[in-house]
């Protein structure tokens, strides 16, 4: 497997520079979107139900099964499999952002209400340094599913890591399958390492210890 | 008569889904620099009384002036900043160090950093917290005690002349909490602000009011001064109140200026003095080792009267 890595090492380099690019947009363009839902929710109880709903049923739905009802939408390519993997993200990531909020101690809450905070104030000093260590770990689940799930894309042409599998699959040159799916593995780990760092900073921060 | 600080005006309040109020036609006028109690039982409407006054909670009904000025007229944000607001367990910021928690409102008013510094450090030596000690500290490395004495700082920081504090004790322990009440009474001294201090503690309510709201089922039962309130209870409710406690307990809330009685020439000569900020548990161990009928009450070499024994007995047997 090392020979063949060393071998082809600028055909695997592209293919795994193309699923980093993959996983960082898809996260980035979920967590943007998740945000605002999460937050709401976590404010508004009732809209939980229908928000939670949706998320659980479009989770629900087969990975292979979504491409392939995205594909007459967003035609083959990345683009397909960056807003199946935005679609499933939002599961986790509305849920981590909520709960990161509804964690907040209500004497918290009141006393800076009590204070004269104005709300966007409120939110910014005291609400979002103390909910962000759950909201970093629902970037970091949804980092680790989005390597994972991105192999997939290569079925619809969105390259990656999922091309060496997929084509090894295919070709039964299992050392490509292999080095697909260990450099998919430590992209993972990786992600989720530096992000859980981050969280277990963002977490000693709202403990108050000191690094 | 001095100036109004906060006047309830026939104030109800009735909470969603609710068929009783929480707070009942509530009129009262406190005084500015008075150290109001607010006694009651837990569901007597206490606590929402307070919250009404910083709009945690709005009125169902009624008005609240603070100062002569409806509360809802004024912006809210801006009026909850001149007010100090303390509650149980202290609700720091425990991401914020003592120093940070204690400028939250001075950063809310835009002070300069130079101000709002020397601001900290005066506040910190006010509730006795050593200021290089503490200032770097996060909330969770305090004690109870001293998590309180930031909170009341941190309420302080602007100088507010209405501080609400809501069972700020109710969860530390007896010798701690005896302290912070001992400061909290100096501080207010001190500092002149109107406190209105929640509490469900009998002995606390006594010892740390000039006057006492007594509240029951969202009603004012009584509101007057604990001398009177002790002595002359409005009703069977605050009679039974305040004779739950130990007699011991209610003579360590009176003053010993209570009840004084003329005292002759004669009197003042023979008498054995007590200062009149002692209390009526140290008058009855006064009695007990002087073995004596009477105390003469003095501030420094002041005669204000004669406490006789008669009024102690009579108030034992109560």
């Amino acid at each position: 497997m090392i020979e063949y890595i060393s071998k082809h090492y600028d055909k695997i380099l592209i293919c795994l520079l193309e699923h980093i690019q993959i996983t960082v947009i898809a996260v980035a363009v979920s967590f943007i979107i998740a945000l605002p839902f999460g937050i709401l929710i976590s404010k508004y109880k009732r809209l939980s139900g229908i928000v939670n709903g949706v998320c659980n049923l479009i989770f629900s739905i087969p990975t292979l099964a979504m491409l392939v009802i995205l594909l007459p939408f967003t035609g083959l390519g990345n683009t397909t499999a960056i807003v199946t993997l935005v679609l499933y993200n939002q599961y986790v990531l509305i849920k981590n952002i909520a709960e990161g909020f509804d964690e907040i101690n209500p004497a918290i809450r009141e006393i800076g209400l009590g204070m004269g905070y104005s709300k966007i104030q409120f939110f910014f000093s005291v609400e979002w340094p103390l909910a962000l260590p759950m909201i970093i770990n629902g970037i970091k689940l949804a980092a680790i599913g989005t390597v994972t799930m991105g192999t997939l894309g290569a079925t619809i042409g969105a390259g990656g890591l999922g091309e060496l599998i997929l084509m090894g699959l295919v070709m039964r040159h299992w050392n490509k399958v292999i080095a697909g799916s260990a450099l998919c593995a430590v992209l993972a780990f990786l992600l989720s390492a530096i992000l859980q760092l981050w969280e277990d900073k963002a977490r000693r921060k709202t403990q108050g210890i000191k690094k | 008569m001095s100036e109004i600080a906060i006047e309830l005006k026939n104030v109800y309040k009735r909470f969603k889904g609710n068929d009783y109020d929480s707070v009942s036609d509530v009129s009262l006028k406190i005084e500015r620099g008075n150290f109001v109690t607010i006694l009651g039982t837990s569901g007597s409407g206490k606590t929402t009384l307070l919250k009404m006054v910083n709009r945690i909670y709005e009125l169902t009904s009624g008005e609240i002036l603070y100062f002569g000025e409806d509360i809802t007229r004024l912006p809210v944000n801006d009026y909850r900043r001149q007010i100090g607001y303390v509650i149980q367990q202290g609700g720091l910021f425990p991401h914020k160090t003592v120093e940070e928690n204690i400028a939250v409102i001075p950063r809310l008013l835009k002070w300069d950093k130079e101000k709002t510094g020397r601001r900290i450090k005066e506040l910190m030596g006010l509730v006795r917290l050593e200021y290089d000690t503490y200032r770097n500290r996060y909330p969770r490395s305090l004690s109870g005690g001293e998590q309180q004495r930031v909170g009341i700082a941190r309420a302080l920081a602007a100088d507010p002349s209405v501080m609400l504090m809501d069972e700020p004790f109710g969860a530390i322990d007896a010798i701690t909490r005896g302290v912070l009440q001992q400061e909290v009474k100096n501080l207010q001294h001190k500092l002149g602000n109107t406190i209105l201090f929640v509490t469900h503690d009998v002995f606390e309510a006594f010892l740390l009011g000039q006057k006492i709201i007594v509240m029951d089922r969202g009603r004012v039962q009584q509101f007057d001064t604990p001398y009177n309130i002790m002595l002359h209870p409005a009703n069977e409710f605050v009679k039974r109140l305040i004779t739950t406690g130990d007699v011991y307990d209610k003579l360590r809330v009176l003053s010993v200026e209570s009840h004084l009685e003329e005292a002759s020439e004669e009197e003042i000569q023979k008498g054995v003095r007590i200062d009149s900020s002692k209390y009526l548990n140290d008058a009855l161990t006064m009695f007990v080792k002087e073995e004596c009928s009477y105390l003469i009450v003095a501030e420094g070499n002041r005669v204000k009267g004669k406490l006789p024994i008669e009024y102690l007995k009579q108030m034992m047997k109560e």
